[in-house]
């Protein structure tokens, strides 16, 4: 939703007047993609576990 | 509202366009974001509508004011409906569950249907994904495979007043031997062994 | 790398130099101090549920007072979840508004009403809760009966803050005559968006209240539709909580840059994330009823997914805020792939409580991620895990960074400058170790099958292998009471300080965009296409199913004929 809006302006942060570069954000940010993943697919793997209900 | 839509910026005299300006690396995790997000959407679609591992949904209504006098909660408690079938009603009700025991065999697969007489209370199977809410009006039902011997508490998850912590009850799982034995013992209840502690519950 | 800067724009200047008159500096200071009391009563009895976990029973010395460890549990989180919360955020709002616009109130009458009907209420409902006469907890689910007292009072206070509500959109809006083409400041316009959203979000439990549960505590209705009443509840229950958040999100966008010593990364993305939550914040409530019986499946999956669409400003809002947390340490001379972090402001206690409560926030988020994944709500619905989860979100992304933010704002409203900068650094750093201990241990009783809202010390089934966990929230709530303490300490000597000259005032914090907010896409701006299009995402996810509940409602559940607690 909204990202097709976005991509239209997919090249305009030329006209932004700083150089800064978030590399220590992605970083972080990817620590937490990899968390969310693990934490999430370790109670994934317990509903496996615990049998179906249907 | 058509006029102020049309407005561009004051400040610069240049009149840059206007912009999100997002950053690359920040367009790059918007769409990190969104597979995480429908990775996962599809995980839990497949598992729960191709793999079983459903919620509970509309089952049937009742009134919860003459639940306890006539249908299937008026005696609840376990009915074998057909070879490792069967079907267990319980009962919840302030601040019991009837029966407060279900015994089973080994690999018994049990549609489990559950009401309330009076408050909102919660039905959870420990160890098990067996987890619905108990509202008054309301049949709450999932099936479930007892795959496992031991005891598995059901307890009430919802807070229904002073003596909510003492509600639950127990399935225990038994071996098809020690289920034999045990019907034979009480010889005539095979079809509803709890119609007993039903009683003693609701004195 | 270079960062170069954007100096303020003049009517930025202008907007920042507006100074709260005495007026306004008492009536944001009474929200401040009702809520702060709240906090205080709340969760002083916070730890009492905690020891009952491990078997120490304080209640019974409280006898009393307090009859019941349910009757704690209701003024915890009747206190600190509705009354701290919702007199805080509107008292801040109050303070956005003004400050963020650089005027006046165009109706302080207004707000005034809506004050005081907040007032009203807040002694309405108090007086059952202290009487025992209304220990329901906080969610309002018939057949469970509290005093009509409660009902009303609770009402009342909603209403208020809708009036209140009214005021601030008013104010934005002769603004907005004053200032045509000019792109409404950020924190305004975020917490006008708020209050937005909570009008539309708090009409489910008001017509629960005024349709089925106002009626039926006087007595001229028997009975209630219990399925019906949680749909309504839950229609406002969960967009409540981005209520709490989203002010907690303004000053982590619009103020804790500036505090760090540096710039809001995206003014745009900032907006975006905020008409995002007006619009996707109130149609997911079903996630809170996957397990109900009266829904269908299908419906709690729409609702799923909406639930997962209303996660992605969140994402936003991690990388916007991170990296105007990174630009502010690499001006302060951080590098380093991670090393930047410790080169943040940690000495400052606004700066320390914000970003622990935003480091917890992360793992909050992924609880509720998980919490939302319609089938493994299986595994953790109404267990201990839920209250593990929301004292990460509720009780610290937004409670600590509340904290925080009283940190500069009390200094500021009264003339005078924060006591004890080091204490209040380490009644930070106390309520992140304690809660660490604590939501964690929750989260593993949950996974064990350890219900909510249970006096678990003592619950008949408890096996042993639930001991360790047991006893470490009794641990946590320890050391969190220990934070509580810490911070009412700061508190208090705050306000009894000495005055001190203006330059030693701490200053309201508002954090200018890396980019000129002129650039902003006007559509950002606007109001009406993202009211427009919330009204119709709320009639295709609730509508069918609303109006199927309503008419085949049956109000047949009396509930027990005896006071259950």
């Amino acid at each position: 939703m909204g990202t097709t809006a976005l991509d239209d302006h997919s090249d305009d942060v030329s006209d932004s007047t700083e150089h800064f570069k978030p590399t220590g954000t992605v970083f972080v940010l990817a620590l937490f993609v990899a968390t969310i993943i693990l934490l999430w697919a370790s109670v994934y793997v317990i509903l496996l576990s615990r049998g179906v209900t249907l | 509202m058509s006029t102020e839509l049309d407005e561009r910026p004051s400040g610069g005299a240049a009149e840059p366009p206007l912009t999100m300006g997002i950053d690359p690396w920040e367009k790059n995790w918007m769409r990190v974001s969104i597979a995480l997000l429908v990775i996962f959407a599809i995980a839990i679609t497949i598992a729960g509508f191709a793999g079983g591992f459903q919620l509970p949904g509309p089952e049937s209504e009742l009134d919860p004011r003459t639940v306890t006098q006539s249908g299937p909660w008026a005696q609840p408690g376990l009915r074998q409906i057909g070879d490792g079938q069967f079907e267990a009603y319980v009962l919840a009700q302030t601040w019991n569950f009837a029966p407060r025991e279900l015994v089973v065999p080994v690999g018994a697969e049990v549609d489990i249907y559950v009401t309330s007489a009076d408050l909102q209370h919660g039905f959870k199977i420990t160890d098990t994904n067996v987890n619905m809410m108990v509202v008054p009006g309301q049949v709450s039902k999932l099936s479930f495979t007892f795959d496992d011997i031991g005891e598995f508490p059901y307890i009430c998850t919802e807070y229904c007043g002073q003596g909510h912590a003492a509600m639950y009850g127990t399935v225990k799982v038994v071996s098809e031997a020690d289920y034999a034995a045990l019907t034979t013992d009480t010889a005539t209840e095979t079809s509803d062994s709890s119609a007993t502690q039903t009683t003693e519950n609701q004195g | 790398m270079t960062i170069e800067e954007r100096p303020a724009t003049a009517t930025e200047t202008a907007r920042q130099g507006y100074e709260l008159t005495r007026w306004e500096r008492r009536f944001i200071g009474g929200h401040l101090i009702i809520a702060i009391t709240a906090l205080a009563i709340g969760s002083l009895i916070g730890p009492l549920q905690a020891l009952e976990f491990s078997n120490v029973d304080l209640y019974q010395y409280l006898e009393p007072v307090l009859k019941s460890y349910y009757q704690g549990l209701t003024l915890h989180g009747v206190l600190n979840a509705l009354v701290w919360t919702t007199f805080f955020i509107v008292g801040f709002t109050n303070l956005t508004t003004i400050k963020g616009l650089g005027r006046p109130l165009s109706n302080p009458k207004v707000n005034q009403v809506g004050f005081i009907t907040m007032i009203v209420g807040l002694v309405m409902a108090a007086v059952p809760m202290l009487l025992n006469q209304a220990t329901v907890l906080y969610t309002f689910y018939p057949p469970l009966e509290a005093s009509w007292a409660f009902y009303c009072g609770l009402t009342l206070v909603v209403v208020g803050s809708w009036i209140e509500g009214l005021g601030f959109y008013l104010t934005l809006r002769a603004w907005r005559r004053d200032n045509r083409g000019v792109r409404s400041p950020f924190i305004a316009l975020a917490g006008v968006i708020n209050a937005a959203m909570w009008q539309i979000a708090t009409l489910g439990i008001a017509v629960e209240m005024l349709t089925m549960l106002i009626p039926w505590s006087f007595g001229i209705t028997d009975a209630t539709d219990p399925q019906l009443a949680r749909t309504y509840f839950w229609f406002t229950g969960h967009p409540l909580v981005y209520f709490w958040l989203l002010p907690a999100y303004v000053s982590w966008y619009g103020m804790l840059p500036k505090q760090a010593g540096g710039k809001l990364f995206s003014d745009s993305l900032a907006r975006l994330s905020f008409w995002m939550f007006l619009l996707v914040s109130v149609p997911v409530g079903f996630h809170h009823q996957f397990v109900d019986p009266g829904i269908p499946q299908v419906w709690k999956w729409i609702h799923a997914l909406l639930t997962y669409a209303v996660f992605f400003p969140s994402m936003l809002t991690a990388f916007t805020v991170i990296a105007s947390l990174e630009y502010a340490a690499r001006r302060r001379g951080g590098t380093g792939l991670i090393g930047w972090v410790r080169a943040l402001p940690w000495d400052d206690p606004s700066v320390t409580a914000q970003l622990l409560a935003g480091i917890l926030f992360m793992f909050g988020g992924i609880g509720g991620l998980t919490n939302a994944s319609y089938n493994i709500n299986l595994v953790i619905h109404n267990t201990a895990w839920v209250p593990g989860h929301f004292h990460l979100t509720v009780a610290t992304a937004v409670t600590l960074s509340f904290i925080g933010i009283t940190y500069w704002l009390v200094p500021m409203l009264m003339g005078k400058q924060l006591w004890g900068r080091k204490i209040a650094v380490a009644q930070s750093w106390t309520w992140f170790v304690g809660m660490v201990i604590f939501s964690n241990a929750m989260h593993m009783l949950g996974l064990l099958g350890a219900p909510r809202r249970t006096p678990l010390g003592e619950a008949l089934y408890v096996p042993d292998e639930w001991n360790g966990h047991l006893l470490r929230v009794s641990i946590g709530g320890t050391i969190l009471l220990v934070a509580v303490l810490m911070y009412l300490l700061v508190m208090i000597k705050t306000v009894r300080g000495p005055k001190v000259e203006a330059a030693l005032v701490p200053q309201m914090p508002v954090a200018e965009s890396l980019r000129d907010p002129q650039l902003t896409p006007v559509w950002l701006d606007r109001f009406k296409p993202w009211l427009i299009a919330a009204g119709v995402l709320l009639l295709l996810s609730y509508g069918p199913q609303l109006i199927d509940q309503i008419v085949h409602m049956n109000l047949n559940a009396p509930g027990t004929s005896f006071r259950p607690w």
